[in-house]
Formats: structure tokens, sequence, C-alpha cells
């Protein structure tokens, strides 16, 4: 990785003398604080966007359940955008159309109409952890 | 310490997850196939199950509802991909686990005392 120089103009005195004991304490640079500060600001910004998406998607498949299923049963369907995008008869398929959507969705839905239901597991915590 | 296993995901459109081959813990008490932190779930999003049909854990501490996309799974040197599911919790970090729907199909071998998990191959007679 290339690693670059960046000044930064305007920043509050307090707020950075703050950064830097903050950043003393745990043994970091500054620099190392300002990447992990951008990562996750970053990462925030993905996950919102994905939340939305995935709320989108899932009122779609809720209002749509019962004709998609009628319709498509057997079948891969996908829904993406808040849409429905095609059924399709293998998940081969189906992964080959999420792939070819443009702009690139955050969140789809990818199930099996008809076959795909609640299920139950169990995760008993760690059973090989000692 | 935990026995691991080389695990390769892929999501729902094939493409490679960015980590690429991980050393996955084994954890024989996890009815699923792979669980996943949180920021590495995100990856796999685009080929999630409806909300409705997430799969809801028994654990010791209660009900524990995990999101659950659709993946593939390249185990050890192996070719072969197989669909699997990748989860992690509604809330909460989530970890990285290999359970019993990947352990299931494959022989691994547990060797305590020298702390060695391997994959065991089929061999013809």
């Amino acid at each position: 990785m290339h690693a670059l120089t960046l000044v930064i103009k305007n920043i509050d005195e307090r707020t950075l003398r703050e950064l830097k004991a903050q950043a003393a304490r745990r043994g970091l640079t500054l620099a190392q604080v300002f990447e992990e500060a951008a990562s996750a600001w970053l990462s925030r910004n993905d996950q919102a966007a994905a939340v939305t998406e995935t709320d989108a998607d899932n009122e779609f498949y809720e209002s749509n359940m019962a004709q998609l299923e009628a319709e498509h049963s057997g079948s891969y369907l996908v829904i993406a955008s808040g849409r429905f995008i095609g059924a399709y008869e293998s998940l081969e398929t189906a992964g080959k159309a999420i792939k070819a959507l443009s702009p690139r969705p955050a969140h789809a839905i990818l199930t099996k109409a008809g076959a795909d239901s609640q299920q139950v597991g169990e995760w008993l915590g760690g059973s090989l952890e000692q | 310490m935990h026995p691991r296993l080389d695990i390769t995901l892929y999501n729902a459109a094939k493409e490679l997850w960015p980590r690429g081959k991980v050393l996955a813990p084994i954890d024989t008490g996890y009815s699923g196939g792979v669980m996943l932190p949180q920021q590495e779930y995100q990856f796999f999003m685009i080929g999630e199950l409806p909300r409705r049909f997430w799969i809801e854990y028994t654990t010791l501490a209660g009900p524990l509802l995990m999101k659950t996309a659709r993946a593939f799974v390249r185990t050890g040197d192996g070719n072969e991909l197989e669909e699997t599911r990748v989860e992690a919790p509604q809330l909460g970090a989530g970890k990285l686990l290999a359970g019993r729907m990947i352990l299931k199909k494959r022989g691994v071998l547990l060797d305590g005392p020298t702390h060695i998990s391997c994959l065991m191959e089929p061999q013809a007679h």
C-alpha cells in the first residue's frame, strides 16, 4: 500500500490535543488513528445503505410473497432495490443476474420459492473453545 | 485453543470473499454453516434470505435471531464449491465459526494432544 501525506487545516486545537493523548495511550500514531476513523466512517455509510435496502427489499417481498410463490414455485427469486428482478431456474443463474445488476446493490433477497422456510437451529456456545 | 478448518467463501454471485482462505474455528455446538462478524457479513448480503426465513437459534442464553444469506464454501484445497449459509447475529458482534452444516459433509480429524485438525480425504481401494 502506498502511503500519502495529508495536511488538515482548521482542525480544532482541543480536539487534536485529545486525539493525540488518546493515540498515545493506545500506542498508535496519528496516521493510524485517522485511518481507523476513516474506515469506521466509510463502513457506517455502507451499513446505513444496506439497512435501507434491506428494509425496502423485505417490504416488497412481504407485500408480494403470495403472488410470487404462486407464480414461480421452485424458482430462485431475486429482489433488489425494492423491486422484483426475476425468477431463475438455478442458483447459478440467479447469482449471475445479481452480479449483472447496475448500479450494484448493497443488498438483495435471494430465496427459493416454496422451498425456503423459517429454520430453527441450536448454538450451544463454543463447545470446543476450552 | 480451537480446532480450525480451512475455508474459502464466495457470495451468491460466486465472488470471492476478500479475506480469501481463512482458518475458521470449528464449533460442534453450532448447527449452522458459517457464522461471521457483522462487518464481514455485509459482503454476502446480496444473497440474503427474506427476514421471515432467518434462522432462530436456541442458545444457553435464550433465542437468538441470525441474519442469513446464501453463499458457497470450499474447504481445504478442494475444488468443489458447495452451497452453504453464512450468518451473523441480528444484534451483537458475531464471530467467525464453522458449524455442523459444514462438518456433516466431510470427515474432520481432531487430534487433541497435538492441537491439529485435519480434513480426511476418502481413499479409493
